[in-house]
């Protein structure tokens, strides 16, 4: 019956049919071996292009912080704006009307994202650290294939503060000056790589399947600097460049016990945030700059001699009354003229020829050796790329003059950190330090890395030598000294003012009117705490070292002084302020001075008339001295801003070429918090 | 007791292990490919329920005589066509296709149980008809109708992937059931024929891309992938970066990091082959072949013709929608939407995927008894 029902050849079709369906099953299952097994290498590679992202998981950048913990530089995390736009458009996304969508929340204007969005990518930033708030509505606008990752920022939170120092790090978290860049490798920490995973609208998808940790983060770097004295330093060097209008200038203070740096700052300065400025103002001028430092290594020579006894501290030197021949056709000069007089003195009078006599006593080969081992012409180690050694030629290839002229700091060139760390050696009791600017690298979790010790380089001079110079010094700013305008209320200062010509550009001897005014100096001269170098280049109104850079000095002092808790000599003598504020109102009524008075590089005075002190109230010091000139009389600022009192007072007969004090006020400058001991 | 024993004798065990496994396969895989996902992660919880729900409809269908449904079956044919009539007047527009109506909170596409109820009318029509002597073209023309009354509303709606399913299956039973060769050549060469008519009137834009894709890969030609090739493109790359033993359950990247397209629905194999290799896609396909050679081994040995029709057509049905999707997600056919029976997610496929297997488990328990 059956037979019947499904008709004589239904098995045999049934049979046909079957096989015809294993047929297509073979054909499937060929396909399926010739995809999987056969080009399964051609598959995988297109899946992984797609898929598997070498990821360079970016560990978190160690901080910077100074000696008290307060943060300079840190990374946050920021968010940044990406799309796909081969996933945008293929998901039907218009770049155009979304480019109108989010140039609405972006600062990328609409023409930029268009052009970003229509390109044939897998992968273009849209605006790289933006606002939360701004990725926020970016997210809430639901583009397709446009998406935020998580970046870490370099944050500078003190802005302009310590910016040479700190230097900066790219858009990338790569440090490219200053510190960032020194230790970039330790900041850093490690780069993962690792093979992350990204999805179909091209997120980047973690799992734990394929991420086993995450990087590590980067040491944190703990600097040698204060934050508060090199706010001050920064100020108050500012303020003078802007006074005495000049075109830069660099502070650096020490501890010249341990040689660690607690401000180094220079005028231009930049944002660390926005290093967009130019290279002028990025240079970290204190130890990429060299200039001829002028009279203020005349220290060092008198300490060299004094270390070799090839001077006796009581011998006397002729000072050719202001002129020496030199060889055949050289003449070398004093500003003012001198006898007799003891290395002391011609410290204090700053006399070229007492000096050149003095370094004679060493000979080329000692003189050399002495100032090498100060650590002039060659770089002093600190931490910080870019650092100039300076300039100190052999002696075999001096010429004559060069012998004589080196000692009291020209035909030589140095830095200003060079400078303070040999000022630094008189200082200290003999040892020349290396710098230090990091005090420690800690972990993640506070722990001690690595710890930098204070380093002895070499002793110098001996401490008897050094506390005969430091005495010697310290005449230098008391009441007679060629930089009053450096001394510290209640303190002892010791130091030294440079005037130094710059040398002409052409190379054809030194140019007119182009300086470096400077002044170096430890304070207090009995037992130093702050080594402080003060470098002005090309101040225009006026160029004594201690007009220009002595008040920079005094000020910087006064404040880190203050900061540190370290008190005067004579704190709560009143008395004994008054009398030496009286003491001061007299000498500075003087209507004549003496030559102790007047700096190295004063123009020679020309006849012997009076002149009528003109009235200075109010003006600025350009003008007050522009005045003055026309009167013929020179000029001492103390203080900053506008002319506030002078003295002798206006209409007062004076000798020609006699000094006005003129005090200057902080109206048209911002002021900043200062208050009395 | 007699007939529990005689259920538990005759219970074609086979069938039932075959389409157990690929059911939980199914969900297996559902679950991989949905549980990473934020709205569809308690899918493969729904195809459990699903899956009861067909097994317990399949259970009810074995348990009546198939011969009720031969007495019955232009009622259940009429039942179709009405459930295709309502679907344009309540039913839900979803991507611009009325496919689908709720009842109760279930949704419904009535095409799929069309296919049953098609299978029932045509085996009816021919367990009458038998033309023992060969079926001529004249012949075809009653079918022909039963066909095309449901197959014009589903083209309707329109759901081009379903009407071309009923044809094939129209197709399949009519080679197998006495049409003459002839005949069989008419019918090929008018297909043929039909073919550009078709491309002119009845498929969409969308529709054409692909299978221009399609010709387009086929000479070697990458340049569309990115629009109307990009899903059978990364279908592909998922099969074939699975290899040999493929990447490991929920480790495939072409699925879990959704390159692969509708995961859940049309492509689910791809999601299998990545993550279980060719040996895990060999398996399935060898499962689907097992399936359907079974199925028509119940149709030359059930005992009346409408069983064998009947048997031939649930045949059909589970061939053609497994070969036409395999060879869609492998790259060897133009997208259609088109599931694979039972390892894609969706109740009404289901639904009627378990229908016709509980046909085929009563068709085969029944073959002995008179």
């Amino acid at each position: 019956m059956s037979q019947h029902i499904r008709g004589r050849g239904f098995r045999a079709r049934v049979s046909i049919v079957a096989f015809m369906i294993g047929l297509g099953a073979f054909f499937v299952m060929r396909r399926a071996y010739e995809v999987q097994v056969a080009d399964h290498e051609k598959y995988k590679t297109l899946a992984d292009e797609q898929s598997l992202r070498k990821l360079r998981i970016a560990p978190l950048r160690g901080s910077i912080v100074d000696r008290n913990g307060t943060e300079l530089a840190v990374s946050v995390p920021v968010d940044s704006i990406y799309a796909d736009p081969r996933y945008f458009q293929r998901e039907g996304g218009d770049p155009k009307m979304a480019a109108r969508r989010l140039a609405q929340i972006l600062s990328v204007s609409e023409e930029i994202l268009e052009r970003r969005l229509a390109s044939e990518k897998r992968f273009v930033w849209l605006e790289r650290r933006v606002l939360p708030e701004q990725a926020k509505r970016v997210k809430e606008l639901g583009l397709p294939g446009v998406s935020s990752v998580e970046e870490m920022r370099r944050y500078y939170p003190n802005r302009t503060l310590a910016a040479h120092i700190l230097g900066y790090a790219n858009i990338d978290g790569v440090g490219i000056e200053g510190l960032e860049l020194t230790f970039e490798d330790q900041l850093r920490g490690m780069v993962r790589q690792v093979p992350a995973m990204r999805d179909a609208r091209g997120r980047i998808v973690y799992s734990d399947l394929f991420v086993e940790g995450a990087g590590q983060a980067g040491l944190d770097l703990e600097l040698t600097i204060d934050k508060t004295i090199q706010d001050i330093a920064e100020t108050e060097l500012a303020l003078g460049v802007q006074t005495f209008e000049a075109k830069s200038g660099s502070v650096v203070v020490l501890d010249p016990q341990t040689g660690e740096i607690l401000a180094m700052a220079n005028v231009p300065t930049f944002n660390p945030n926005a290093p967009s400025s130019s290279v002028a103002a990025r240079r970290n001028r204190a130890i990429t700059d060299r200039f001829e430092p002028g009279s203020t290594v005349k220290t060092f020579t008198i300490a060299a001699a004094l270390e070799q006894g090839t001077i006796d501290p009581e011998q006397l030197f002729d000072c050719e009354n202001g002129q020496m021949r030199v060889g055949e056709d050289d003449v070398i000069r004093d500003t003012q003229p001198h006898s007799l007089l003891t290395p002391g003195r011609i410290l204090a009078y700053s006399s070229n020829i007492g000096t050149a006599k003095i370094g004679a006593t060493l000979g080329r080969e000692g003189l050399y050796r002495a100032f090498r081992r100060f650590g002039f012409g060659s770089v002093t180690g600190v931490p910080l790329p870019g650092e100039t050694p300076g300039r100190l030629t052999h002696f075999g290839k001096w010429y004559e003059l060069d012998a004589v002229t080196i000692s009291f700091g020209q035909g030589f060139a140095t830095n200003t950190l060079q400078l303070a760390m040999a000022m630094g050696a008189i200082a200290n009791g003999g040892r020349l330090m290396e710098p230090m600017l990091v005090r420690s690298l800690r972990d993640e979790l506070g722990q001690v890395v690595e710890e930098y010790l204070p380093r002895v380089r070499r002793r110098v001079v001996s401490e008897e030598t050094a506390a005969l110079v430091s005495e010697m010094l310290t005449a230098v700013t008391g009441p007679r000294g060629t930089a009053e305008e450096a001394a510290v209320e209640g303190f002892l200062v010791a130091g030294k003012t440079g005037t130094a010509q710059k040398a002409d550009e052409r190379g054809l001897g030194y140019a007119k009117n182009r300086w470096v005014a400077s002044f170096v100096g430890f304070v207090p001269a009995d037992e130093p705490r702050l080594v402080i170098a003060v470098v002005v280049d090309e101040p225009v109104v006026a160029y004594y070292g201690g007009v220009v850079a002595g008040p920079i000095f005094r000020r910087i002092a006064e404040g880190a002084l203050r900061h540190l808790g370290v008190l005067s000599s004579d704190a709560g003598s009143g008395l004994e302020r008054l009398a030496r504020a009286k003491r001061q109102e007299k000498d500075t009524t003087k209507a004549t001075r003496t030559e102790a008075q007047v700096e190295e590089g004063e123009p020679p005075v020309v006849g012997e008339n009076e002149a009528v002190v003109p009235s200075l109230r109010g003006l600025s010091a350009r003008a007050a001295m522009r005045r003055l000139a026309e009167a013929g009389l020179t000029v001492r600022f103390d203080g900053f801003g506008l002319v506030e009192s002078q003295a002798p007072s206006a209409g007062a007969v004076v000798r020609k070429s006699s000094v006005v004090h003129v005090k200057l006020g902080r109206e048209s400058k911002p002021a900043r918090a200062g208050g009395g001991a | 007791m007699a007939l529990v024993r005689t259920l538990r004798d005759q219970f074609d065990w086979p069938l039932f292990f075959t389409v157990t496994t690929i059911s939980i396969f199914g969900v297996v895989n559902l679950y991989s490919a949905t549980i990473q996902h934020p709205t569809l992660s308690g899918l493969y919880i729904q195809q459990i329920y699903k899956l009861a729900l067909g097994a317990a409809v399949a259970a009810f269908v074995v348990a009546i005589d198939y011969r009720h449904f031969e007495r019955h079956a232009w009622t259940i044919y009429g039942g179709g066509i009405v459930l295709l009539i309502v679907v344009f007047m309540i039913g839900t527009t979803i991507r611009g296709s009325v496919r689908w109506f709720s009842i109760g909170g279930f949704t419904l596409q009535p095409s799929e149980i069309v296919k049953i109820s098609l299978i029932i009318a045509l085996a009816k029509y021919l367990h009458n008809d038998p033309k023992s002597g060969g079926r001529t073209l004249k012949d075809l023309v009653v079918p022909g109708l039963i066909l095309a009354l449901p197959m014009a509303l589903i083209l309707l709606q329109p759901d081009l992937g379903t009407a071309l399913i009923c044809a094939f299956i129209f197709g399949s039973i009519m080679v197998l059931t006495n049409l003459k060769l002839r005949s069989l050549f008419t019918l090929a060469v008018s297909f043929l024929a039909a073919a550009p008519l078709a491309w002119e009137f009845l498929m969409k834009d969308y529709q054409k891309g692909r299978v221009l894709a399609l010709l387009a890969r086929w000479s070697g030609d990458t340049s569309n992938i990115l629009d109307s090739g990009w899903h059978a493109h990364q279908s592909v790359i998922a099969i074939g970066s699975g290899g040999l033993f493929g990447k490991g359950f929920m480790r495939g990247t072409q699925a879990q990091f959704g390159f692969v397209p509708d995961q859940h629905s049309d492509f689910p194999f791809p999601v299998w082959a990545e993550e279980f290799g060719f040996v895990g896609a060999a398996t399935l396909i060898g499962l689907y072949l097992f399936l359907v050679l079974w199925g028509l081994k119940i149709a030359s040995q059930a005992k009346d013709r409408f069983g064998a029709v009947t048997a031939v057509g649930v045949s059909a049905l589970i061939f053609w929608q497994s070969v036409i999707n395999l060879a869609m997600v492998m790259g060897l056919l133009p997208v259609v939407g088109m599931t694979l029976p039972l390892f894609s997610y969706g109740g009404s496929s289901v639904l009627s995927t378990m229908m016709g297997v509980g046909l085929l488990m009563n068709i085969s328990m029944r073959r002995f008894s008179f």
